[in-house]
C-alpha cells in the first residue's frame, strides 16, 4: 500500500471512529486511544522528561480529547487537533509546576548573551559516541523551556512561527532558545562522554600500592 | 603585542563571527562565512558537525509504548463521567477490558476464555449430570471467593497476595467515585463467581489438572483487576 493510500485510509478510519465516539461508543474510544497512544505518550515523555508525568499527562490529554470530541468538526486533521491539544496540556502542566520557563518569557534575543564556548577545548566530534538512549536522556535533562522548543522544532517538526504561537513568544525568541537548547545538549553529551571515558580508564588502569 | 597574539586574536574574532552566524546557518539562511570558517578551523568544524548530528539524530525518534494500565484508568473515568454511552457487552467487553489490564494480557485473555468455556461446557451437560455437578448447583451471590480451600490447588502465595490486595482494595474503594467503584466491583464479582465455580470443580475432582489451571488463571485475573483498581488514581 502506498503511503498516500495509507494516509487516506487512516483519515477515513479516524473519521468513522470519531463519528462513533461522538455517540459515546466505547469501542470507538478504545480504538482511537489505541491508534494514537504511542504518539501522544512519546510527545508527553519528551516534553516532560519524566515517565510518571508523561503517564498522567497522556491520561489527561485523552480525557480532554474524549470530553471535547463532540466539538470536533473536521476542519483540521484529527491528528493535528489532537497534537495541539496534547502540547497545550503539557505546557499548562509545566506552567503550573512553575519550573524554570526559559523560553516562555518574552525577551529580546538581540539583548541576550551569546552562547559561550571555549575555543580549542576539544577537537573530537560527538559522532560515534552518542546513541538514541544517551540523546533522549540528555534531552530529558534540558531545562523545560529549552526542552519544549527543542522537542517541538527538532523532534516534532513544528516551524518557529507555530512554536511562537504555542509558547506565546516571538519567532526570534524561539530561534534563539532552540540554538541554546542544541548547544546545551552538545555540552551535556560531551560531558557524558568524558565521564564515561574517565570511568573506563579507572577500570582499565591497575591500582598502585 | 606579539605576532602570535595578533594571530590568536584574529582567529578568535573569526570563531566569534562563526558563533554569531551559526544559528541562522542552521535555520537554512545563507551565511557563507560559516561553511568557509568551518573548513579552516577544526574546532568550529567540530561544533558544526556536532550540532548537525544532534539535529539529525533527533528526527524520527522511535515512539514509546505507554503502560497498559492507562486505558483502564481512562475507561473508568469515561464511564464515571457518563461519556461512554454504548458499552461492549458480555464476553467481548470483558476480553477487551482484560486486554488492557497489563503485561499478562495474553494469559488473561486466554484464562478468561478458558474459564468461560469450561463453565459453558458444564452448563451444556445433561440436566441429570448437572444436578450432580457442583458448578451448576447455583452460585452464591456477591461474597468473596472462599480462599482457604484454594490453598491445596493454587499456589499459596498467589492466594495470599489476592487476599491481601482485596483487603487493601476494600479500604481504597471507599475513596473511589461510586460509578468507578461499581465498575470494578462488577469485574471482581464476576471473577469471584468464576473462582468459586472452578474451586467447586477442583473440590469435586481433585486430580483434574485442567480445573486447577483454570482456578489459578481466575486468581491471576483477580490479582490483575485488583492491581489495576489499586493503581487507579481517579483522574
Amino acid at each position: 500500500m502506498s503511503s498516500d493510500k495509507k494516509v487516506t485510509t487512516k483519515a477515513a478510519s479516524d473519521s468513522q471512529l470519531i463519528a462513533r465516539a461522538q455517540k459515546g461508543d466505547e469501542e470507538a474510544f478504545a480504538s482511537l486511544f489505541e491508534a494514537h497512544k504511542r504518539r501522544v505518550y512519546s510527545l508527553c515523555l519528551r516534553m516532560t522528561g519524566n515517565v510518571a508525568e508523561a503517564e498522567d499527562l497522556t491520561q489527561e490529554a485523552f480525557l480532554q480529547l474524549f470530553r471535547k470530541i463532540g466539538t470536533f468538526r473536521g476542519e483540521s486533521a484529527f491528528s493535528t487537533w489532537l497534537h495541539r491539544l496534547v502540547v497545550n496540556v503539557v505546557l499548562m502542566h509545566l506552567r503550573k509546576k512553575g519550573l524554570q520557563q526559559v523560553s516562555l518569557d518574552e525577551t529580546d534575543p538581540t539583548l541576550e548573551e551569546p552562547v559561550k564556548r571555549d575555543y580549542g577545548d576539544d577537537d573530537r566530534r560527538l559522532i560515534g559516541s552518542i546513541d538514541r538512549i544517551t540523546l533522549a536522556r540528555a534531552i530529558g535533562k534540558l531545562p523545560p523551556g529549552y526542552r519544549a522548543v527543542f522537542v517541538l522544532h527538532d523532534m516534532e517538526g513544528y516551524e518557529h512561527n507555530e512554536i511562537a504561537g504555542i509558547l506565546n513568544c516571538s519567532v526570534g525568541n524561539s530561534k534563539s532558545q532552540l540554538h541554546k537548547a542544541r548547544m546545551k545538549l552538545r555540552e551535556a553529551l560531551r560531558a557524558g562522554r568524558s565521564e564515561g571515558e574517565t570511568e573506563e580508564n579507572r577500570e582499565t588502569t591497575p591500582s598502585v600500592g | 603585542m606579539s605576532e602570535l597574539d595578533m594571530s590568536t586574536n584574529a582567529a578568535r574574532a573569526a570563531c566569534a563571527q562563526f558563533d554569531a552566524d551559526l544559528p541562522a546557518f542552521l535555520e537554512g539562511e545563507d551565511r557563507p562565512f560559516v561553511a568557509r570558517h568551518a573548513a579552516e578551523c577544526e574546532f568550529c568544524a567540530v561544533v558544526l558537525g556536532d550540532l548537525e548530528l544532534i539535529r539529525s539524530e533527533s528526527q524520527d525518534f522511535p515512539l514509546v509504548e505507554p503502560p497498559a494500565r492507562l486505558w483502564t484508568n481512562i475507561r473508568a473515568s469515561l464511564e464515571a463521567e457518563g461519556i461512554i454511552l454504548e458499552q461492549k457487552q458480555g464476553l467481548m467487553g470483558w476480553l477487551d477490558w482484560f486486554g488492557h489490564a497489563g503485561g499478562i494480557r495474553f494469559a488473561l485473555q486466554f484464562g478468561t476464555a478458558a474459564c468461560l468455556l469450561l463453565i459453558g461446557l458444564i452448563l451444556l451437560l445433561p440436566t441429570g449430570v448437572r444436578k450432580m455437578h457442583p458448578v451448576t448447583a447455583g452460585v452464591e451471590p456477591a461474597s468473596p471467593a472462599p480462599l482457604g480451600s484454594a490453598n491445596a490447588a493454587v499456589n499459596a502465595g498467589l492466594v495470599k497476595s489476592v487476599s491481601d490486595m482485596e483487603a487493601s482494595y476494600r479500604e481504597y474503594a471507599k475513596s473511589l467515585d461510586p460509578m468507578v467503584q461499581q465498575s470494578f466491583q462488577r469485574g471482581l464479582q464476576s471473577l469471584d463467581d468464576s473462582i468459586r465455580e472452578c474451586q467447586n470443580v477442583v473440590d469435586q475432582y481433585p486430580n483434574d489438572a485442567e480445573a486447577r489451571e483454570y482456578l489459578t488463571s481466575a486468581y491471576q485475573q483477580k490479582a490483575a483487576v485488583l492491581m489495576t483498581a489499586l493503581e487507579y488514581n481517579g483522574r
